[in-house]
This record gives structure tokens, C-alpha cells and sequence, in this order.
């Protein structure tokens, strides 16, 4: 009797357990969902610090979308203080100690938080989602969402999202140790601020200024690709691939774009060069690994680490 | 944060408390972790702002850190070390407001405010390399990635040697400064 009573409770502890796991995948989510639909729809202003290769980097920014077009504008609070002004897909990047203006064409939905998940489909796979704490971030109430890779061969996340909103207050990219690659995170923040026309426009004076158009790069779509990976990591498949060729130049790259739902590899392969060589690099939490294949010179770039990479570019064929 | 704490943080920003209030100060933030975090969010705005009242608050919380490690037993660093993940980084921190963060802890989130990797850390890619990583950033986006984008084309209008197609013909004279 009073182990049949033990052995309920048990089996009662161990399904409240297990509920609760299962709940916290689907509590974290609908923080997920709930964070793309505050990214969308939120207009902000504030100012936010981007920590990257050991540097860190203030800027205020300002934000905000209407008809389905995003407007901002960000301003470094250092060094040359450039500004960056968005008006849909038309970016206006202002180098006052140059007195230039580059013109760059975006097409991402945020310019903040492009690189996190709009789902968690396609995720779970690859990664484990939770919510693990509250803090204040920005002086606002948050939770921590931790998105862990399952294996050694890609970065996670951290999202410390508003508890009102969702709205991402602070983000970092970590790899398995727990090192923080990449980190951009508000010190001040209004959500759902009024922001104004002079908001949204450079406080520079720019006649005078010289404009450089975007780069001329022609990228054409392509159906099929001849090269092939059979040894990608576990998830990753393609999710673009096309030709570019550079304005002015004949040699074309192919560049396919492996994505495992979060974390994405690019894989550009032209004709090798008399010069070409084995190369490897790092920039935040992106790496690069290039090396020739088959009288090709392959390189993958992404923000996984160093060992995705150099496995990825390695394993590229051409079928003959 | 009571008005009373408020009144002498601005007394202490603005240089006008005693050194016995001060001291007073620095053991009643010591002892209160949530005023801790709420001056490191203020420390933090400041450190944006570059005014002096950030300088003011790093000599406070630096003083706040000395008092914590002086005292260990009741205010004694939270430490997990239940993973790899939560492994604190007490001692790479350098600015007072990492450091004070590290140390005091919240609870087993003890890390997450550890220093991002640090520069010497890093290759300096070669500018073939550089190419792939903005043109990667062009696809797989986020703030950083245009930013490198940015800053190589930026880079590119310093350099009188390269030729670019694309540039407008005549640069006005603004083009020659060097910075």
C-alpha cells in the first residue's frame, strides 16, 4: 500500500516532469513568434551597444514601419559618428569625415535582427530552445531564451526578450563554451515611441557630399548546381544558390547558401588562380575557410565555427 | 531605486558627498543587488553618453567591488557550476561595470555578461577573404555583417590607388583629407 502510494507519486513527479519540458519547447516558442511580431511591428528609439571582435561600439537608433516599409536611422556615438539611414530597401550610409554618402540596397525585414529566427520550425532538429531566467535588461523586465545547438558544429543564441512585449532587448551569439562572439544589446530603450520625420533624416548637411551608388553586382539565380555536398552537418541544406559576376570583370562565382533553419554557410566556388591558396580566417562569429577543390577555389563563410566551415568547403565535388 | 539612494548617487556623481556618506554609499550598494544592477544599466547609458558622470560611477563601482571582495562570506560571488555553459569569467573583465557584474552574479546566469571574445583573438583576414565575408553578409544578413560590408567599402574610398568603375568621375577636393 504504501509502495503503490510512493510509486503514484513518482510516476505523478516524473509526468509533471516531462510536461514541463515539453511545455518550456512550447513556451519558448511563443516568445519566438511573439519576439518576430515585436520586431515587425514595434517602433523604437534608443540606444544600443554592438560588442564585436573584442570592440565595442555605441549607436542610437531609431525605428520605425509603416505600409510595410521600414524607416530608421542609426548614428555611431564614436569616432567619425555615421550614420545610417534606411527608407525601405534604400540605405544611405553618411561618412561625415569623408563627406560621402554609399548607397546600399537592403532587403532583410530588420536590420538589428535579421540573423535571429522569425519560428522555431525547421529549429528543433538542431537546436534546443528554452527559457531559462528573468533579468533586467535596459531597465526593463526580460526573459532569457537560450537557442543551444545540438552539436558541436554551430553557435547558439541568447535573446533576452521584453516580458511585455517580446521585443529583443539585448542578443548574443555564443559557441559551445559559452564565449560570447557577438553581442548587441540596449543600454536605453522606448518602445512604441513617436518617432518624427527630422528623426529619420541625417543631421549632417549633405551638399556637397559625394554619393557613391551600391556596388554592380549581376546575381542570377540558377535551378540546378553541378557541385555537390554529401557530407553536409546534419540539417543544413540549401537554401539559395546563384552565379555573380562582378561589374567590369568576366569570371563568374557560384554562391550557394546552406542554412540549417538559423545558421547560414555560403559556399562560393570560381576557377583557380595561379595564386590561390589555402586561407582561414575569423570576424565576430563569422569564419572562413578557403581552399582549392578540383582546380577550384572553394570558400565557405559563416557564422558557425571554424571546424563547420572548413568540413563544409572540404567536401565539395564536382560529379564528373 | 528609492529617491533618498537617487539624491546621494547625484551627490556622489556631482562630487559633493563626504567621505563618511560615501562610504556609507558604497556598503548599501554592496549590500543590495538589484540597486547593483540598476546603477550597471545607469554606468552603462553613461559610458554611451561619455559624460563624466559615467567616470564618477566607475570610480563608485569600483569601490563597490573592492567592498565585495573585501567582505566575501555574505556577498561571496553566485558561481555555478553546473556546465561548461555557466563557467564564470571572473578576472578577464576589465571595466568596472563587467567586472561588477561578474562578480556579484545573477544567480547561474553568472556569465552573461562576460567580456565578448577579445580582439587578439582574431586573424586579420587577408582582403580575398574579407570579399567573401561581405558578400556572405549581402545573403546571410544582420547588423554585423553589413557593418563589415560597410566598413570595406569605406576602407576602399582611402585608397587613391583603386580604380573604381563605379565612382563618380570628379571627387570633389574633400576626397584628398586623409583622416
Amino acid at each position: 500500500m504504501i509502495r503503490g502510494a510512493l510509486g503514484g507519486r513518482a510516476c505523478l513527479l516524473l509526468a509533471g516532469a516531462l510536461f514541463s519540458v515539453g511545455a518550456h519547447a512550447e513556451e519558448a516558442a511563443q516568445w519566438l513568434e511573439k519576439m518576430a511580431q515585436a520586431i515587425e511591428d514595434t517602433a523604437y528609439h534608443g540606444v544600443l551597444l554592438r560588442e564585436q571582435n573584442g570592440r565595442s561600439e555605441a549607436l542610437e537608433i531609431f525605428h520605425t514601419r509603416s505600409d510595410g516599409v521600414v524607416r530608421e536611422r542609426l548614428v555611431s556615438q564614436e569616432g567619425s559618428g555615421f550614420e545610417i539611414i534606411r527608407n525601405g530597401d534604400e540605405v544611405h550610409c553618411v561618412l561625415p569625415d569623408k563627406r560621402a554618402v554609399l548607397i546600399e540596397a537592403w532587403d532583410e525585414y530588420s536590420t538589428l535582427f535579421a540573423s535571429l529566427p522569425a519560428s522555431s520550425d525547421g529549429l528543433v532538429d538542431s537546436y534546443e530552445l528554452k527559457i531559462r531566467g528573468k533579468q533586467r535588461i535596459a531597465g526593463r523586465k526580460a526573459l532569457l531564451m537560450s537557442i543551444d545547438p545540438r552539436d558541436d558544429l554551430r553557435f547558439g543564441h541568447r535573446v533576452w526578450l521584453d516580458a511585455e512585449t517580446g521585443f529583443p532587448l539585448k542578443t548574443q551569439l555564443v559557441d559551445r563554451n559559452g564565449s560570447i562572439l557577438e553581442q548587441i544589446r540596449f543600454a536605453d530603450i522606448t518602445l512604441n515611441a513617436t518617432i518624427s520625420k527630422e528623426d529619420l533624416q541625417s543631421s549632417h548637411d549633405l551638399s556637397g557630399f559625394t554619393w557613391y551608388p551600391a556596388k554592380k553586382e549581376r546575381r542570377t539565380r540558377i535551378s540546378s548546381v553541378s557541385w555537390q555536398n554529401n557530407q553536409l552537418p546534419a540539417g543544413f541544406v540549401i537554401e539559395s544558390k546563384h552565379t555573380a559576376s562582378l561589374g567590369g570583370s568576366d569570371s563568374k562565382v557560384t554562391h550557394i547558401v546552406y542554412s540549417d533553419g538559423l545558421s547560414k554557410v555560403s559556399v562560393f566556388i570560381e576557377t583557380a588562380k595561379s595564386t590561390s591558396r589555402t586561407m582561414r580566417s575569423r570576424v565576430g562569429g563569422s569564419h572562413s575557410f578557403s581552399t582549392v577543390v578540383d582546380g577550384h577555389q572553394v570558400t565557405a563563410v559563416g557564422e558557425v565555427p571554424a571546424a563547420t566551415v572548413e568540413k563544409i568547403a572540404l567536401s565539395m565535388r564536382l560529379p564528373r | 531605486m528609492n529617491d533618498q539612494i537617487k539624491m546621494q548617487l547625484s551627490a556622489f556623481v556631482d562630487g559633493e558627498l563626504s567621505d563618511a556618506e560615501s562610504e556609507l554609499l558604497v556598503r548599501r550598494i554592496s549590500r543590495d543587488a538589484e540597486l547593483r544592477n540598476q546603477i550597471a544599466e545607469y554606468q552603462a547609458i553613461g559610458r554611451v553618453m561619455r559624460g563624466e558622470y559615467s567616470v564618477r560611477l566607475d570610480g563608485l563601482l569600483e569601490r563597490v567591488n573592492d567592498s565585495l571582495q573585501s567582505e566575501t562570506p555574505v556577498h561571496a560571488p553566485v558561481v555555478s557550476r553546473q556546465s561548461a555553459m555557466f563557467r564564470p569569467l571572473v578576472g578577464v573583465a576589465s571595466a568596472a561595470a563587467v567586472a561588477l557584474v561578474a562578480l556579484v552574479g545573477f544567480g547561474q546566469l553568472s556569465d552573461v555578461d562576460a567580456p565578448v571574445t577579445a580582439a587578439d583573438q582574431y586573424t586579420v583576414p587577408s582582403p580575398e577573404l574579407l570579399d567573401y565575408h561581405a558578400r556572405h553578409g549581402e545573403l546571410a544578413t544582420g547588423l554585423n555583417n553589413r557593418l563589415v560590408t560597410l566598413q570595406l567599402r569605406e576602407e576602399a574610398l582611402e585608397d587613391p590607388e583603386q580604380e573604381d568603375p563605379d565612382e563618380p568621375e570628379d571627387e570633389p577636393a574633400e576626397q584628398e583629407v586623409t583622416n
